[in-house]
C-alpha cells in the first residue's frame, strides 16, 4: 500500500502550486532527495537481514 | 544494528540514506545548512536549513514492520516550519508550504472531528531510554493511566513522523510525545497544522523549538489532553 499525503492532486500540480510562491526549486531538490531515499530505504529493506 | 546509546539504533540504511540525501541537498541546495539524526549538523536555531529523519521507526524498520518513514523538512527558525517534504515507506507524503494544505492521495485532508476524549485515539510516543529516562517514563505511565480511564483507545506506534501524519489524517485524535527533536517532528507538524490540528506544549504555549514537549490534537481536544499531561506531570 502506497499513499501520498501532499498539497495537490500529485507532484506536478504540487511543483505548480510551489512555483507560485516562488519555491519550486527547493520542492524539486527535496523530492529529488526523498526519491533518492526512498530508493535506498526499499533496496535496504530487501537486503536487510533481520 | 549499530548501538548509538541504551537501546539507541540505526541500521546501516539509516547511515546511508542519510548520506545520499545530505549529498544530493548539498549539490541541489548548497546555500542550505543541513542537520541529520545520524550525524548531526548545523543545530542553531536561525535561518533556514533542511532537517532529516533518514528513518523514523528504525526498530519498525529493522524488525520489518511498515510503521517507519524518511521526514524531510526545511526549518525556516525555530517556530516555523516553511517548506517540508516526507516521503514513508508505506506512507508517503509532502506538503510544498505552510498554507498550501495537507492531502491524501490527492483528496484535501483534516483532522478528524471529535467532540470528547471518551471518543478520542491516543497515540502516545516510545518511552525514553537511556539517561533521566526514569522520570520521564513516570509522567509517561502515568499519562497512560489517565488515558486508559478517560479515552476511547490508546496505540504506540513507534514512528513519531507518522503519528503525526496519521493524526492530520484523521486517523489519530491526539499524539503525545514527551520529547521535542527537530528531525522527529518538524516535517509532521507541517502537516498537522495544515489539516487544522492544534500543536503545543504542555503549558498551552505554541509549540516550537524550546518546547518541552510535542503535544498534537484535534482543537476541541487541547484542553483535555493538556490537563491529562499537565496531572501527570
Amino acid at each position: 500500500m502506497s499513499e501520498e499525503l501532499g498539497a495537490s492532486s500529485d507532484r506536478d500540480g504540487r511543483l505548480a502550486a510551489a512555483e507560485d510562491s516562488g519555491s519550486a526549486r527547493l520542492l524539486l531538490a527535496a523530492e529529488h532527495a526523498i526519491d533518492i531515499g526512498v530508493r535506498a530505504l526499499r533496496q535496504g529493506a530487501l537486503t536487510s537481514v533481520r | 544494528m549499530i548501538g548509538k546509546g541504551d537501546r539507541d539504533f540505526a541500521t546501516h540504511v539509516d547511515l546511508r540514506i542519510e548520506s545520499e540525501i545530505r549529498a544530493s541537498l548539498g549539490e541541489t541546495t548548497p546555500e542550505i545548512p543541513f542537520l541529520g539524526e545520524e550525524e548531526g549538523g548545523r543545530e542553531e536555531l536561525r535561518g533556514a536549513r533542511w532537517v532529516l529523519d533518514p528513518i523514523d521507526g528504525t526498530i519498525n524498520f529493522a524488525r520489518d514492520s511498515p510503521l517507519c518513514s524518511i521526514s524531510l523538512s526545511m526549518v525556516l527558525d525555530a517556530s516555523r516550519c516553511w517548506e517540508s517534504s516526507m516521503h514513508r515507506f508505506w506512507v508517503s507524503g509532502s506538503s510544498p508550504a505552510r498554507g498550501a494544505g495537507a492531502y491524501l492521495n490527492g483528496a484535501r485532508i483534516s483532522v478528524a472531528e471529535v467532540p470528547a476524549l471518551t471518543e478520542a485515539i491516543v497515540e502516545v510516543a516510545d518511552f525514553k531510554v537511556g539517561v533521566g529516562s526514569e522520570e520521564e517514563n513516570r509522567v509517561h505511565l502515568a499519562v497512560l493511566a489517565r488515558l486508559a480511564r478517560e479515552s476511547l483507545g490508546v496505540r504506540m506506534l513507534g514512528s513519531a513522523a507518522l503519528d503525526l501524519a496519521w493524526l492530520a489524517a484523521g486517523r489519530l485524535s491526539a499524539t503525545l510525545m514527551l520529547s521535542n527533536l527537530p528531525w522527529d517532528v518538524t516535517a509532521g507538524l507541517l502537516l498537522v497544522r495544515e489539516a487544522g490540528g492544534a500543536v503545543f506544549d504542555y503549558d498551552g504555549s505554541p509549540h516550537g523549538a524550546d518546547s518541552r514537549y510535542t503535544i498534537a490534537s484535534v482543537p476541541s481536544l487541547v484542553g483535555p489532553v493538556r490537563r491529562i499531561v499537565v496531572e501527570a506531570m
